[in-house]
């Protein structure tokens, strides 16, 4: 593992090198998913030369609620997301999920930006397949040994905090070359690996421009115990219920798809039906039905649509107790 | 081609070369002979490398060392307490909360970390708090419990 290590303390200058050393360089915020990678020689990172440590940048790392939304700095990190009392108050879904991510230690380290433009990687490209003559989709090649004949790249989505975000309609700012942008979030997942983010730009910030008015918030996640925890399954849910009745849903999930997936059908499932245990039911079968999971390594994709259809469950099972 | 890095551990003000792909276990361990950290999986996994930085639980092995630099570092050779071994050895020692004593520096640091936040934790706190912290002697029932005596003792000090 070899590079150089360059600290920008302006946007611009980091801008500046990115464009300057263009495939060459990458982004360091925590980087506790990228020097892991790099130690492994994981293929799109054998060509790394310059790491380009953001982290001295001022003003991205904040929680602040004001007229114009809830706004949160892509260098929070995820612990500080946690224990946010601005957060825990006005949306707690992004709380738990930031718990959840991997272990205390690393998300002291590890960024809100950081895990949004995390490589969702399966076990193939990240374990002995790294060492194939032919890289797979997700390396630069053409072929997935995943799921053979696959005309993509095939991982599930790993993104602790996209489900969380998707349920509260959020947006993503961009600053780059040509100034800043901002996107919606599921417009910003193209596929693992992919953004629609160029080799340029950068993640600086969140925008919730709605608070979320219902308190019926749940983040669950199934992964394999401790350690690096890369989530499985993950569900985010967050209902509204009014007498009884549910006035509006929002279930992401991850596990599901090879990016974040908001699950419509399912909602639709709940939208103005009264709240019982067999809507409930009906609304997890559904999620299940309309996620397309795969075999990546971490879980069969039968295990992973019915893990979906449990955590749906019990995570709207929960939200609906709040 | 090397770089200065500045900053204090255990205390003391340190000034090593690093090259700029170096992680902060092999400054710790390699530059200051401070072997106390262990290198298990060098992928974040196991936490046998935890130290803390500014207080927080870090973990080394995939920590730059280039973002070391001016910050507060404490391995397990920096922990004091006045006349003797810090309650956490102390307890750790007591409750035979080790075996072969490979993940202990660092499970003595996170448990550290986690009771200067929180002074009384409960038993699922300890045990959450920990879950980056992998053991393959114990079996973790002593260790929480050495956790939780120490927490009592420390609690009585303060």
């Amino acid at each position: 593992m070899r590079f150089d290590y360059l600290e920008p303390k302006t946007t611009e200058e980091a801008i500046a090198l990115l464009t300057r050393y263009g495939t060459e360089a990458k982004v360091i915020a925590g980087g506790t998913d990228l020097i892991k990678g790099m130690r492994q020689k994981l293929t799109r990172l054998r060509d790394v030369k310059y790491l380009v440590d953001i982290t001295n940048i001022p003003g991205w790392d904040y929680v602040k609620n004001d007229e114009s939304g809830l706004t949160i700095g892509a260098l929070t990190t995820l612990r500080n997301l946690e224990t946010s009392a601005e957060l825990r108050q006005r949306c707690p879904v992004i709380s738990q999920a930031a718990g959840r991510a991997g272990s205390v230690a690393m998300r002291n380290v590890a960024t809100l930006g950081g895990n949004l433009c995390q490589e969702s990687k399966c076990l193939h490209y990240a374990g002995i397949y790294r060492w194939a003559p032919e890289p797979c989709h997700h390396g630069g090649g053409s072929v997935c040994y995943a799921v053979p004949g696959a005309k993509s790249c095939q991982a599930m989505a790993t993104n602790e905090l996209a489900p969380a975000l998707l349920c509260l309609d959020s947006l993503v700012c961009i600053s780059g070359p040509a100034g800043e942008r901002t996107k919606r979030l599921e417009d910003f997942f193209v596929e693992p690996g992919a953004l629609a983010l160029s080799n340029t730009e950068i993640l600086t910030g969140i925008k919730i421009p709605v608070l979320p008015t219902s308190m019926r918030q749940v983040y669950l996640k199934y992964s394999y115990t401790g350690t690096l925890n890369i989530p499985v399954v993950g569900v985010a849910a967050v209902i509204t219920i009014s007498e009884g009745v549910c006035s509006d849903a929002k279930i992401a999930l991850l596990g599901a798809a090879t990016t974040p997936l908001r699950a419509q059908k399912a909602e639709k499932i709940l939208r103005g039906e009264r709240v019982s245990g067999s809507t409930i039911d009906r609304c997890s079968k559904v999620a299940a039905e309309e996620a397309r999971p795969v075999s990546d390594g971490r879980a069969s994709a039968q295990y992973r649509r019915a893990m979906i259809k449990t955590f749906t469950k019990r995570a709207l099972t929960q939200a609906a107790a709040l | 081609m090397k770089q200065v890095l500045d900053f204090t551990v255990n205390g003391l003000k340190k000034q090593v070369y690093v090259e700029p792909w170096w992680t902060l276990d092999k400054v710790l361990r390699e530059e200051l002979g401070l072997t106390g950290l262990k290198v298990g999986c060098a992928a974040g996994a196991c936490g046998s490398c935890t130290v803390l930085i500014d207080s927080k639980a870090v973990k080394s092995c995939l920590y730059p060392a280039m973002k070391a630099r001016w910050r507060n570092i404490l391995t397990i050779e920096g922990l004091k307490a006045e006349g003797g071994l810090h309650p956490l050895q102390q307890a750790f020692m007591d409750h035979f909360a080790l075996q072969c004593g490979y993940c202990t520096p660092a499970m003595i640091l996170i448990a550290k970390a986690l009771l200067d936040e929180n002074p009384d934790p409960t038993e699922e706190e300890v045990k959450d708090y920990l879950s980056g912290n992998l053991c393959r002697c114990t079996g973790y029932v002593k260790i929480v419990e050495a956790v939780l005596a120490a927490k009592d003792k420390m609690k009585v000090r303060r």
